[in-house]
């Protein structure tokens, strides 16, 4: 079998993105952008001035938002519930995706045994499990970490599995002959040549996690920065929230940088 | 004959299959109030079956559905070609869509709402966003890597833009443009969802949060349920269509 196995991501594949990308910072290609920025902009502000409702979120009015919002109480401390609980949520659910996925991916029986949970779950919209999880848990923030490790722990447990599966025979082979034991297997065969694949599911657990708390948040009305988008575009504040909206962006951003700085830390033969 | 590889790969699924349906039995008949039994949940669907809701309700999903995925396949092809041929383009909007992917589409609903109301269009928007930018991406990764010897060759013959498109971009990237397409198959149906659940609740995901508010849960655990049967289905609808339009993809990227 020579097929190549890739870690299901909804990015396409970055190293060919990258190469070019560096090449490109000339004159003419700062230029480009700068243009841009600045016809996006224009379209965004001229569009709502023209033909939306002028207390939507314009350009100038979130600028002028920015410093206001996020020195205020409320801000802060819905920028601290929703944090905490997507790291919290984030760390745990991540754990236990890529602990089950190392395993799944290396016992046929258990990966068949989980099948229609997994890939059923993993192919499930989020938002529909958000009902009956309010129904069991209540509105509270129980409801929200549960689902935020849901969110995370699927992505992670599927993608490991994948990866785990496909470890190249040839070390598996090495790892026979050398009685390894299972254990010492998982963390000196299994994990280091399934890491692609274990990046490749946190980073969709990221996103997934923040739409998990922001889903929860608008449905329960749990203080966070879920509820403080949609309280402040209720209640015509439309610049202040799209604040909120970028700071969960931001986040999102952040969260996916700091995911790849640890991989090149711990595997730096990893990354070209 | 089959082998025994092959019989446990169906088997071990059901027996999980079977023995989470016991359980579920087990814990209904423990709280009836949290966790309606099985047979209960698929009453509560054919109630709504047998009163015409679930049918209108499909109805009005596969409008969103359907509006939402083509447009975004539209012109997720459409400026995925384009960025892969014209470099000024690419170099000036390729980091914003990068950008703009990382906004989570749940958090933009209040204001989509606010600005284009509850219509089919504002819903169809919000599939629409959501689903674009795997079409996209994948599109313009694959047109990217189309060999360069083939690029010289059509050059040396003198082809023009358009027979290039014809002849080598486009049937050099519609594998890629069809894993994309596989995605947004997908992806569309959390998007009609979404918009179902924040913009105002009509469809399959307006009857499961309007179930959830009022704490019924047999409803809900059997709109779940369904919910999940048909993104299986897409999924599988998907792998599909990914197959039988490419076939001549060389590489498996799962």
């Amino acid at each position: 079998m020579t097929t190549v196995m890739r870690p299901r991501s909804m990015r396409a594949a970055k190293p060919s993105a990258a190469a070019p990308a560096r090449r490109s910072w000339n004159v003419r290609s700062i230029l480009a952008k700068a243009v841009v920025i600045v016809v996006f902009l224009f379209a965004w502000h001229f569009t709502v001035a023209l033909w939306l409702p002028s207390y939507l979120p314009t350009p100038l009015g979130v600028l002028g938002a920015v410093v206001p919002t996020v020195l205020s109480e409320e801000f802060g401390s819905a920028v601290r519930e929703s944090v905490v609980a997507i790291v919290v949520g984030l760390a745990v659910g991540s754990f236990l995706g890529t602990a089950l996925g190392l395993v799944s991916g290396r016992l046929l029986w258990l990966r068949q045994l989980l099948s229609p949970y997994l890939n059923g779950l993993y192919a499930l919209p989020l938002l529909a499990i958000v009902p009956p999880t309010t129904i069991w848990l209540g509105y509270t923030g129980d409801a929200r970490l549960a689902l935020i490790v849901v969110a995370a722990f699927l992505p992670c447990a599927v993608s490991t599995a994948d990866g785990a599966s496909a470890v190249p025979s040839s070390l598996n082979d090495v790892v026979e002959v050398y009685r390894v034991s299972s254990v010492r297997r998982i963390f000196d065969l299994v994990l280091p040549s399934s890491l692609p694949f274990v990046i490749a599911g946190l980073h969709v657990a990221v996103g997934r996690a923040i739409i998990a708390a922001v889903s929860v948040e608008f449905i329960a009305g749990l203080n966070g920065l879920g509820t403080f988008v949609l309280l402040n575009a209720r209640s015509f504040h439309q610049n202040t929230a799209f604040v909120g909206v970028l700071v969960l962006a931001l986040f999102g951003g952040l969260a996916r940088l700091a995911i790849v700085w640890v991989l090149r830390k711990a595997a730096p033969w990893h990354t070209r | 004959m089959m082998t025994f590889g092959a019989v446990r790969k169906i088997v071990l699924p059901l027996l999980a299959f079977g023995l989470g349906l016991v359980a579920w039995q087990l814990a209904g008949q423990q709280n009836p109030v949290l966790f309606a039994t099985p047979g209960q949940s698929a009453g509560a669907l054919v109630e709504f079956a047998a009163d015409g809701s679930l049918g209108e309700a499909l109805w009005q999903s596969a409008q969103l559905y359907v509006i939402g995925l083509s447009a975004a396949i539209f012109v997720g092809v459409v400026y995925g070609f384009l960025l892969s041929r014209v470099r000024l383009m690419r170099e000036g909007t390729e980091w914003l869509i990068y950008f703009v992917q990382a906004i989570p589409v749940v958090a933009l609903t209040p204001f989509i709402l606010s600005g284009l109301g509850f219509g089919l269009a504002a819903k169809s928007l919000v599939v629409f966003i959501v689903t674009v930018f795997p079409i996209l991406i994948n599109t313009s990764e694959g047109a990217r890597q189309v060999p360069s010897v083939l690029a010289e060759v059509a050059k040396i013959y003198g082809s023009n833009e358009r027979r290039f498109w014809i002849d080598v971009l486009i049937p050099h990237s519609m594998p890629y443009v069809m894993t994309g397409v596989r995605q947004g198959i997908a992806i569309a149906f959390v998007g009609t969802v979404a918009a179902e659940f924040f913009l105002n609740p009509t469809g399959l995901g307006g009857m499961l949060l309007l179930a959830g508010n009022r704490f019924d849960s047999a409803a809900a655990l059997g709109l779940t349920l369904l919910i999940a049967v048909l993104a299986a289905v897409l999924v599988a609808l998907g792998g599909v269509v990914e197959k039988k339009f490419s076939p001549w993809r060389q590489e498996t990227a799962k």
